[in-house]
C-alpha cells in the first residue's frame, strides 16, 4: 500500500472477520435456503434423536433414583440383604443393642418397602374393581421412633389430627403430596390399592410434601407404620433395610462392629447412593445401547450434513479463491468457515432441542413402561430432562456439524488463488483419488471386522460401537471405488438404443466428487434401516419361537402387581390351593422369583416345582439336551442331604455374564450357609438379560424358609379334553371379590409377550423414520444439484437433438444410479451392520443368542422403496432441466 | 535482457513453467523488468501462457524455475502469511468475469480491501463512496453485483483492485467479457485512476488496440517470450 499507513489492530480484525462473517458467510447461507435447511435439518434429527432416547430412559430412571435420594435422608449407611430382595427383621436385635451401647449415637432404622397398584373407585359395587397400571410405592417405616429419615413436612392443612391413628388402625396411612394430588386426596380420604392379590381399602390420616420421606417415588407413595406395612405385603417379620445414622467420628469404631454381628454372607453394610447403582447396573446395558444407536443416527446426520457442505464449498470455491487473491488471510478464511459451521450447528441443535421434545413426548411413554415392566418396577412421573442433556446434545450437534464440515471446508480452503482467475466453466472439478479412499475404507472394514471379535469391557461392547462406525466409514470410502468402476462395467452391456445412457453415466462419473458423497450419504442411512429392521425382525421371530417352545402351560396366573412391576406383588399359598382346587386343574406349578445378587450382579433366582417342570415344560437348551434329561437330574440332586452339591439350570444371559458352562460351580448365599450348585444346563431365555437361576423350590426353602408360602406366579396345566378358557371361567368364580388377579390362556400370554416385546423396541423405529428421511433428503438435494451444475451439458445435449423426454430420462437415470449405488450398498453394508448387531452388541450387551435372519423381501422392498423416492425426487429437477432454456444455460457457464 | 535499475517494481529471471512432466512447459525461460509506474500490456494466442505468467507475478502460483522480484523480494519465497500481505498491500487482481462477490453489495466489495488493510469501517467506505462517484457507479452502491451489468460489474472491479492503493495490478482480460463501448469505458477508468496514484499495471489481452494504449507491449508465443516494444509513454496520453 502507497499512501494508507495501517496495521489492523486486534478490534479491527475482529470487526472484518465479524462483517465478512454478516456478508459473506451468513447472507450465502441465506441465500441458499433450501441446502441451509438440508444441513440444519440433518443437524436438528441427530440431535433430536439423541436428546428423546437419553430422556426417555433418563425420566423413567428418575423416579426410582430420586426416591433412593430422597428417603435416605440424613442416613448415611444402611444394611441390605445381598441375595434376595428382604431382610429378616431378627437382624435388628444386635443393631438395636449397639445403639444401646453407643447412648444412641448411632441412630437405627428399619425400613420395608413394596408396591401396589391403584384401584379406580368403582361407582357401581356390583362391578368388579378393575386395577390401573399406576404403580404406588408402599413405605413402611418405625413411626414411633423416626430416626434417620429427615424430620416430616407436611403439607399446609393436612397434618394429621389424630397420629395415634397410624398405630391403631391397620388401613391409616400417610400419603406423598403428588399421589394426593393427583387424585385429590385430602386428609380422611378413603382410596384403595391392590397389594400382591387383594385390594385394600385404606384411609388418609396425613399428607407429606414430596420431601425427606414424603419425596420416595417423586411423592407417589403410601407411608405407614412398619407394623401396618409388613401384613399389609404379606411380608411379616421382613425387612427391605435397615437405615443407620453412624456419626463420623464413630465410624471407625462403629461399622466394625456392626459388620460382625451381621450374617455376612446374606447381607451388606453400605452407603444408601449405591442401591441406586443397583439399578444403574440394570439398566446400563438398555441405556448404552440406546444411546450407541442414537449416535449412530447423528452420524448418518454427519453424512447429510457433509453431502450438502460438500456442495455448498464447491459453489465457494471461486469466492474463497478471490477473497484469498485479494489478500484475506486463510487463516480468517478458515475461522469463518469454522464460525459458520458452529452457527448451522447451534442452530440445528435449538431446532434438534425442539423436535426432540416432541418425539420424546411420543416415546417417553414406550420406554417408561419397557422399562417399568422389564427393569425398575417404577413408572416415570413424567418427562424429566436432565439439565446437562440439552448441553450435551447441542455440544453434539455441533461436533456432528464440524465433522461433517471438516473435509468439505479443508478441501475448500485448498483452493488456489488461481481458481479465481478462470472462467467458471473451465475451473478445474476436483479429481477424487478413489484408489486413495478405497485403501482408506478397506483398513476401517479390516478394523472394523477385528474389532468385532474382541470381548466387551466390563460388559460394555466397546469395540463392537466402534466397528459398526468404522463399518460404515469404510464402506462409504470404497463406495467412490465401486461407483467408477461398475460405471465403466455397465457402459457397454446397457443396449445401444437407450441413447441418454451414456449421457447419465458421463455426468453422473464426471461429478464423482458429489455423486460418491450422496451415494455414500444414502447408503448409510439405508444401512442403519436395513440392519436395524434385520436385527429386529430376526429377534422377534425368535422370541416367537421360543414363546412357542417354552410356554407349555394353560393358563398363567399372577398377581397384577407383579405384571406391572417385576418383582412385587405375590400369591399366597391359600390362593395357589384355591386354584389347584378348581375342577379341570391337573397340575400347578407355583413358581417363585427373587431379585438377588451374584458376585456383584443382578439376576433373578428362580424356584419352581421342577419334577412338573420335568413332566410339562420344555425348554431350549444350548447344547441340545432334552428338557426331561436335564430336570430329572436337577430334581434327583436335590434329594440329596444338606451341605452336598447340587443342580440348577441358568439362562443364557446369565451364563454369559458369569462366564459359566455346563458342568461348573456356582454358590448362592442363603439365610443358613451357602447353597452349593452345578450348572446341569445353560437354556436360551429372551425374558430376562439380567438372567436366571432356577433351582427347586423344595431344595431352596430347606436353606431359607422365610420363603415358604411366597410365590409370584402359578403355571396351571389343565385336563386333557378340558379347556383353559373353562378353567378359568371357574377360578374367576371362585375366587373372593376382593381377589384380583392376572389370567391369561396360553395365547393371550404370547401375545403379551409379543406385546411388551413390540413396545421395546417401538422407539426404534423413529430412528429408521429418521434414517430414510435422511436419504430421501439426500436424493433430492444430490439431484437438484446435478441437475444445475449440468446445465451446460444438458443445453448441449439439446443442441444436439435430444428431446424432453431424453432429458428427462437423463436426470431420472441419476436418480436411479444414485437408488442402485445408494440402496443396493446400503442394504448390503445394513447385513454386515447387522451381523454385528445381533451377534456382538446385542450378545455382549444382554447375552442373548439370536439367530440372524435375512430377509429377501426387506431387501428388496428396501431396494424399490429407495429407486420410487429418487424418481419422484428427480422429477422435479428433471422438469427443470427439460424446461431450462438452451441459451440461458449456455450463458451462465 | 533484465534490466535491474532501482526504479524497477518488477524483475523476473529466467521464469519457467510446467505443470506435467509428460507436457511441455507453459512457460519457457522468461526474462523482463517492469518499471514503476508502467502499463505493460501482455499479448499472444490463447494457450501461450499470459496467464500462467501473471499467476506467477501475483504468487497465486509457484514457478518451475526462475525469480520473481517485486520490490526486489522475491516472492516465491513467501510464507503463506507474508504471501497474504503482499496481496493485500502491494497488489490488486482484475479478472476478465469481474469476481465481485455475489453476497456482498457494491460498496461492501470496494471496501474490502481497505477493511482487510485495518481502515475503520466508516473510513473504508467513506473512501469507497468517493472512489465510486470517480467511476460514475455512486447510485449502485447498495445494488448486488448480479443487479449490474457487465460494465458496472468491471468498473467496481478496476475500484476494487485500486483502492488500497496497490505498486501493481494484474489484470486478465480485463474487458475481454464487455462489449467495446464498455470496455473502452473501462480501459480509460484503469488507465486515469492508476496513473494518478502511480500504480503499475500489467495487463494481459487479446485486443491490439487496447495494447497499444499502454506503455509497453510484451509478447508471448509459446511460453517462450518473442517481443518487448515501448509504446507511446502512457502519461502523455493521460494528460493530452
Amino acid at each position: 500500500m502507497q499512501t494508507v499507513e495501517t496495521t489492523p489492530t486486534w478490534q479491527k480484525k475482529i470487526g472484518l472477520a465479524w462483517q465478512l462473517f454478516l456478508q459473506w458467510n451468513l447472507r450465502s447461507a441465506l441465500a441458499t435456503p433450501w441446502r441451509t435447511s438440508l444441513t440444519v435439518l440433518g443437524i436438528a434429527l441427530g440431535v433430536a434423536v439423541v436428546l428423546a432416547m437419553n430422556a426417555a430412559t433418563w425420566s423413567a430412571m428418575d423416579a426410582f433414583k430420586a426416591g433412593i435420594t430422597e428417603v435416605a435422608g440424613s442416613s448415611n449407611w444402611e444394611v441390605v440383604p445381598t441375595a434376595v430382595p428382604t431382610l429378616d427383621e431378627q437382624v435388628l436385635r444386635p443393631l438395636y443393642e449397639l445403639e444401646a451401647q453407643t447412648d444412641e449415637a448411632v441412630k437405627i432404622a428399619p425400613v420395608l418397602e413394596g408396591q401396589g397398584l391403584w384401584v379406580n373407585p368403582s361407582l357401581n359395587k356390583s362391578e368388579p374393581l378393575v386395577p390401573t397400571a399406576e404403580v404406588v410405592s408402599i413405605l413402611g417405616v418405625d413411626m414411633v421412633q423416626n430416626k434417620t429419615t429427615d424430620s416430616v413436612q407436611w403439607v399446609a392443612g393436612q397434618a394429621p389430627i389424630n397420629w395415634f391413628q397410624l398405630f391403631q388402625n391397620g388401613n391409616h396411612v400417610l400419603v406423598g403430596e403428588t399421589l394426593a394430588k393427583r387424585h385429590g386426596l385430602t386428609v380422611g380420604s378413603r382410596f384403595s390399592l391392590l397389594v400382591n392379590t387383594t385390594v385394600e381399602p385404606l384411609q388418609v390420616t396425613g399428607i407429606l410434601q414430596a420431601k425427606g420421606v414424603g419425596g420416595s417415588s417423586g411423592g407417589d407413595c403410601v407411608i405407614a407404620d412398619l407394623a401396618t406395612v409388613q401384613p399389609l405385603l404379606n411380608q411379616a417379620g421382613r425387612l427391605s433395610r435397615v437405615s443407620l445414622i453412624v456419626p463420623k467420628a464413630l465410624e471407625a469404631s462403629v461399622l466394625p462392629k456392626i459388620k460382625q454381628v451381621l450374617p455376612a454372607s446374606t447381607v451388606s453394610l453400605q452407603p444408601p447412593q449405591r442401591r441406586g447403582q443397583r439399578v444403574e447396573t440394570l439398566l446400563k446395558s438398555y441405556q448404552i445401547n440406546l444411546t450407541a444407536l442414537s449416535l449412530i443416527a447423528l452420524l448418518v446426520g454427519a453424512f447429510l450434513i457433509y453431502n450438502t457442505l460438500n456442495v455448498v464449498m464447491v459453489r465457494r470455491k471461486p469466492e474463497l479463491a478471490t477473497l484469498l487473491v485479494i489478500g484475506t488471510p486463510k487463516r480468517l478464511l478458515q475461522l469463518l468457515l469454522l464460525a459458520e459451521a458452529t452457527l448451522l450447528g447451534l442452530v440445528g441443535s435449538v431446532l434438534g432441542l425442539g423436535l426432540g421434545l416432541l418425539m420424546l413426548s411420543g416415546m417417553s411413554q414406550a420406554v417408561s413402561q419397557t422399562l417399568q415392566a422389564i427393569y425398575t418396577g417404577v413408572g416415570s412421573a413424567g418427562l424429566i430432562i436432565p439439565p446437562w442433556l440439552p448441553w450435551v446434545a447441542i455440544g453434539l450437534g455441533i461436533a456432528t456439524t464440524w465433522v461433517g464440515a471438516y473435509f468439505p471446508t479443508k478441501e475448500a480452503l485448498a483452493v488456489q488463488p488461481a481458481e479465481a482467475v478462470r472462467p467458471q466453466g473451465s475451473q478445474v472439478k476436483a479429481q477424487l483419488n478413489t484408489v486413495k479412499w478405497l485403501k482408506l475404507g478397506g483398513v476401517f472394514i479390516v478394523f472394523s471386522v477385528i474389532l468385532a471379535f474382541l470381548p466387551a469391557v466390563d460388559g460394555v461392547p466397546i469395540a463392537g460401537y466402534i466397528a459398526t462406525k468404522l463399518l460404515l466409514l469404510g464402506s462409504a470410502f470404497c463406495l467412490p471405488w465401486v461407483i467408477k468402476n461398475t460405471i465403466v462395467w455397465l457402459q457397454p452391456i446397457l443396449p445401444a438404443n437407450w441413447v441418454w445412457t451414456p449421457a447419465a453415466l458421463a455426468l453422473f462419473s464426471g461429478a464423482l466428487n458429489r455423486t460418491a458423497t450422496a451415494c455414500a450419504s444414502v447408503m448409510v442411512s439405508i444401512a442403519l434401516l436395513v440392519s436395524l429392521s434385520l436385527l429386529i425382525g430376526s429377534f422377534r421371530s425368535s422370541v416367537q419361537l421360543w414363546v412357542l417352545q417354552s410356554l407349555k402351560a394353560d393358563l398363567f396366573i399372577q398377581p397384577y402387581t407383579h405384571e406391572m412391576s417385576r418383582g412385587g406383588g405375590r400369591l399366597s399359598n391359600e390362593t395357589v390351593e384355591l386354584i389347584r382346587s378348581v375342577a379341570g386343574v391337573a397340575a400347578v406349578d407355583n413358581f417363585l422369583e427373587l431379585d438377588a445378587t451374584y458376585q456383584g450382579q443382578p439376576y433373578k433366582l428362580g424356584l419352581g416345582r421342577m419334577d412338573l417342570f420335568a413332566e410339562h415344560g420344555n425348554v431350549k437348551f444350548v447344547n441340545g439336551e432334552a428338557t426331561r434329561s436335564v430336570i430329572t437330574r436337577v430334581v434327583a440332586l436335590a434329594k440329596q442331604p444338606k451341605n452336598a452339591v447340587y443342580g440348577a439350570i441358568v439362562s443364557e444371559p446369565f451364563a454369559m455374564k458369569h462366564h459359566l458352562v455346563q458342568g461348573d460351580k456356582l454358590t448362592l448365599p442363603t439365610p443358613k450357609g451357602n447353597l452349593n450348585l452345578t450348572v446341569e444346563g445353560v437354556y436360551f431365555d429372551y425374558a430376562s438379560e439380567q438372567g436366571y437361576v432356577i433351582i427347586p423350590r423344595q431344595l431352596y426353602e430347606r436353606f431359607d424358609g422365610s420363603m415358604v408360602g411366597q410365590n409370584t406366579s402359578a403355571s396351571v396345566y389343565v385336563q386333557p379334553n378340558v379347556s383353559a378358557d373353562t378353567v378359568k371361567t371357574a377360578l374367576l368364580k371362585v375366587l373372593p371379590p376382593t381377589q384380583l388377579l392376572s389370567i391369561r390362556t396360553n395365547q393371550q400370554l404370547r401375545e403379551e409377550v409379543l406385546r411388551v416385546f413390540d413396545q421395546t423396541f417401538a422407539i426404534t423405529y423413529v430412528m429408521q423414520a429418521v434414517a430414510l428421511g435422511i436419504a430421501l433428503l439426500t436424493v433430492l438435494n444430490t439431484l437438484w444439484t446435478l441437475v444445475l451444475e449440468s446445465q451446460q451439458e444438458l443445453a448441449i445435449l439439446k443442441v444436439i437433438g435430444f428431446q424432453g423426454r431424453q432429458i428427462r430420462a437423463v436426470v431420472l437415470s441419476q436418480a436411479l444410479l444414485l437408488a442402485f449405488f445408494g440402496g443396493g450398498g446400503g442394504i448390503m453394508v445394513g447385513c454386515g451392520l447387522a451381523v454385528i448387531l445381533v451377534h456382538v452388541l446385542n450378545y455382549q450387551s444382554f447375552g442373548w443368542t439370536v439367530p440372524l435372519q435375512f430377509s429377501w423381501v426387506l431387501a428388496g422392498q428396501t431396494f424399490l422403496g429407495v429407486a420410487l423416492g429418487a424418481l419422484l425426487g428427480g422429477w422435479s429437477p428433471a422438469q427443470l432441466a427439460v424446461k431450462a432454456s438452451i441459451l440461458k444455460s449456455l450463458r451462465s457457464q | 535482457m533484465p534490466n535491474s535499475c532501482s526504479s524497477s517494481l518488477i524483475i523476473v529471471e529466467n521464469l519457467s513453467k510446467q505443470y506435467q512432466l509428460s507436457e511441455p512447459a507453459v512457460l519457457k525461460s522468461v526474462s523482463f523488468t517492469v518499471e514503476k509506474g508502467s502499463f505493460v500490456s501482455l499479448m499472444g494466442p490463447s494457450g501461450c501462457g499470459k496467464s500462467t505468467l501473471l499467476h506467477l507475478l501475483g504468487a497465486l502460483d509457484t514457478p518451475t524455475s526462475g525469480t520473481v522480484r517485486v520490490n526486489g523480494a522475491v516472492i516465491s519465497a513467501f510464507s503463506e502469511a507474508e504471501l497474504a500481505l503482499f496481496r493485500q498491500q502491494q497488489l490488486g487482481f482484475v479478472f476478465q468475469f469481474f469476481n465481485l462477490l455475489p453476497t456482498l453489495s457494491v460498496l461492501e466489495n470496494v471496501s474490502l480491501p481497505l477493511l482487510l488493510n485495518g481502515v475503520s469501517n466508516h473510513q473504508a467506505h467513506a473512501v469507497a463512496m468517493d472512489w465510486l462517484g470517480k467511476v460514475g457507479l455512486s447510485h449502485r452502491a447498495k445494488a448486488a453485483p448480479p443487479q449490474l451489468s457487465g460494465g458496472e460489474q468491471q468498473r467496481a472491479a478496476v475500484v476494487r483492485a485500486l483502492i488500497h492503493k496497490p505498486f501493481l495490478v494484474l489484470a486478465d482480460e480485463p474487458t475481454g467479457n464487455l462489449d467495446s463501448a464498455s470496455g473502452e469505458a473501462v480501459m480509460t477508468i484503469l488507465k486515469e485512476l492508476a496513473f494518478a496514484q502511480g500504480t503499475s499495471i500489467i495487463m494481459a489481452t487479446h485486443s491490439e488496440e487496447l495494447a497499444r494504449q499502454t506503455d509497453r507491449l510484451l509478447r508471448l508465443r509459446d511460453g517462450v517470450l518473442v517481443q518487448d516494444e515501448p509504446l507511446k509513454p502512457l502519461h502523455t496520453e493521460v494528460l493530452a
